[in-house]
């Protein structure tokens, strides 16, 4: 489904990304671990488009075709969705106007009619209860004056809503208590199916108790050090990432 | 009565000479005179007056107009008339002459033409009250053709609302300037919608002034809509005296016009008053929008909001200029006051200028202004979830005026507005 090869990144003449080659098959759920500055995050919103960084070098295919040839808007029609790390705010637009909007264009890319305003609400309040989202969530400006687990959790919602067929979850259990934290996984895991890929961007082991991943990678320093199972993250969560780096450094001398 | 006259301050001498000769009674002549008086010396504003700074009028004053003392001859098909569904009763004036074909008046609303309330107390007590050698405010009284008295009696609460729609509708260039006078006496509520409407491409001069005069406890909720024609100036006062424990809600929308400024003064003259008033402006290319307000809290424990917002596109200029005064013994005051510009275009200019002037030292007073542009981060967010760049700009260009249009609590009303704005969207 998405295959990464020698992603080379840079921002503001920094480089970020020094060779990334990963490939995600249809289905599997892969976790990318790493200390902050590690580039992880920065892996995430370049698959989304931002255009904020420049890719120097390798290619991107998602379900073969050139995915840095693609504008943000065209990814997310073909199926990308990017939670993100810190959802923004757009006053004077409603939660449900917004993703109305959303959900039409990606269902027009993908031949199917446009939902009516009727429609679309029934969809809409069958999907706040999935996440356990309040119905006055409905009325209010997207992600303004949320809660930060509000937040993460109206991404969520909008991943549930849009059915992506790769969902990239940037540390999306930054901030979050362990109850919300709990509801997040749970949304993200109802959606795990054999059709759907997941590439999970996090800090810490613990969400993957939560959303148990087929792969882990662990990211240092933009390159991508070790590839393992899962147990792979607990070995980190015990030995922390300069356990990580000790042994590279060991093993290469 | 003769048709007007033609030609630039040429005209306002000769129909204020003319009004003179006319029977109006001696309360209005001598009003008349000593406006004309203040005007005369004075003469349109010039960009040397502080609050003239940022709007130039010189394209005004060198249009010569013809004013007219007489209804339009003309046979006029106004077509459907603006917010015509409004369930209201609705009060048109076409050139600043009120039309009674067109108007949808209920029983009970007492309201009578200014020359018929000339004689009575309140009105001489409430006419005219405001002289701050304001040249365009003196302009009107000396030239005011037509207007209306409203007066809502003690306790009575008007269900529906009330529209006083202009239409403008000019063969020649002329000059219209419509005058009225609300009092609302003491604990009475009342809605009024005040639009302006251009119906064709004709250069006119619209300068209506309208006082308001809220006695204790009243409640006035006043909307105002310029939908003006793409050549017309429209220079409108409106003022507010507001005593003890009255609230004046208010909304003005700029949809359209070639120059047009609103100019809206507050004074809270007596404890616990309380007024709001939020703006929008939509300018596009070659137009001027000017929204100057002032707010005088001269007594204890008043309140006042204020936000104005602003789209600006093409090479179109916006001025927001407001002041607040609160003044010795004005303690309690809570006052704020927000401007902010979108622009979309780079040929767009705006001055915005917020002042606050406190003599009370017991006061929480705020203001703030704000310009730019669409910011890159949610346009992206927006990309994400599959919109493209257009829809993108829409709709956060949308959201950007929601925060004010949101706040016009006259459902119909809200929505003709933001059907408006959506359209120039699309």
């Amino acid at each position: 489904m998405l295959e990464i090869k020698n992603l080379h990144v840079s921002i503001e003449g920094v480089q970020i990304l020094k060779g990334i080659s990963l490939k995600i098959n249809k289905g599997e759920v892969h976790a990318v671990m790493g200390p902050n500055g590690s580039g992880k995050s920065t892996l995430a919103k370049v698959l989304a488009g931002d255009p904020a960084y420049t890719v120097t070098k390798g290619e991107v295919l998602f379900e073969g075709n050139n995915l840095l040839k693609m504008e943000p808007e065209m990814r997310a029609r073909e199926g990308i969705f990017l939670a993100f790390q810190y959802p923004v705010e757009i006053p004077g637009v409603s939660n449900t106007y917004f993703l109305k909007a959303a959900l039409n264009e990606v269902r027009v890319a993908k031949g199917l009619p446009e939902l009516d305003a009727m429609e679309f609400l029934e969809l809409f309040n069958k999907k706040l209860k999935q996440v356990e989202m309040d119905q006055t969530l409905a009325h209010r400006s997207v992600n303004e004056s949320f809660s930060g687990g509000e937040k993460k959790r109206n991404e969520i919602l909008q991943m549930t809503v849009l059915e992506p067929r790769l969902a990239i979850l940037d540390e999306t259990d930054s901030g979050l208590d362990i109850d919300a934290l709990k509801i997040v996984a749970a949304g993200v895991n109802q959606l795990r199916s054999p059709d759907r890929s997941m590439m999970v961007v996090t800090h810490y082991q613990r969400l993957l108790n939560y959303i148990v991943p087929d792969f882990v990678h662990v990211l240092l320093e933009g390159r991508i050090v070790k590839s393992g199972s899962k147990d792979l993250a607990l070995q980190l969560e015990r030995e922390g990432y300069d356990g990580v780096k000790d042994s590279l450094a060991s093993a290469k001398s | 009565m003769s048709a007007g006259f033609v030609s630039k301050m040429d005209s306002f001498v000769s129909a204020f000479e003319f009004l003179q000769r006319q029977k109006e009674g001696s309360f209005l002549r001598a009003l008349r005179q000593k406006a004309f008086d203040q005007f005369s010396p004075l003469g349109f504003p010039t960009q040397e007056r502080e609050e003239w700074k940022y709007t130039d009028v010189s394209q005004v004053v060198n249009t010569p107009y013809e004013i007219s003392f007489h209804p339009p001859s003309l046979p006029l098909s106004p077509g459907p008339l603006f917010l015509e569904d409004l369930p209201a009763d609705r009060l048109v004036f076409v050139n600043g002459f009120y039309t009674e074909s067109l108007s949808r008046k209920s029983q009970g609303l007492q309201i009578k033409s200014l020359r018929e309330a000339v004689h009575e107390k309140s009105f001489q007590k409430y006419f005219d009250q405001e002289r701050k050698e304001k040249p365009l405010d003196a302009l009107n009284t000396a030239l005011f053709q037509e207007g209306l008295f409203l007066e809502i009696p003690k306790g009575a609460k008007i269900q529906h609302p009330i529209h006083f729609l202009f239409i403008y509708s000019c063969q020649r260039p002329e000059a219209i300037f419509p005058r009225n006078l609300f009092v609302l006496n003491e604990h009475s509520e009342a809605t009024v919608v005040e639009s302006h409407v251009g119906l064709d491409g004709e250069v006119y001069f619209s300068s209506p002034l309208t006082e308001m005069v809220l006695k204790e406890g009243a409640r006035l909720e006043l909307i105002q809509i310029q939908k003006q024609g793409g050549k017309a100036f429209h220079i409108g006062s409106s003022y507010v005296n507001q005593e003890r424990n009255s609230f004046f809600s208010h909304a003005v929308a700029t949809l359209s016009g070639k120059l047009v400024r609103n100019d809206l003064n507050m004074t809270l003259r007596g404890e616990g008053s309380e007024c709001v008033s939020n703006g929008l402006y939509w300018t596009e290319e070659g137009q001027h929008v000017d929204n100057t307000t002032f707010v005088d809290h001269a007594f204890p424990q008043g309140t006042s909001r204020q936000l104005y917002k602003g789209v600006l596109s093409g090479r179109s200029t916006a001025v927001f200029y407001g002041k607040i005064l609160v003044r010795h013994g004005a303690q309690k005051t809570d006052a704020q006051q927000t401007n902010q510009n979108l622009l979309l275009s780079k040929d767009a200019k705006v001055d915005t200028r917020p002042q606050l002037e406190i003599l009370a030292d017991d006061v929480k007073c705020t203001h703030g202004a704000a310009v730019g542009q669409l910011e890159e981060e949610p346009l992206f967010y927006l990309k994400t979830r599959g919109l493209g760049e257009a829809a993108a700009r829409r709709l956060l260009t949308y959201g950007f005026m929601h925060e004010v249009t949101d706040q016009i609590r006259l459902e119909p009303v809200r929505q003709r507005v933001e059907e408006v704005l959506l359209g120039r969207l699309l």
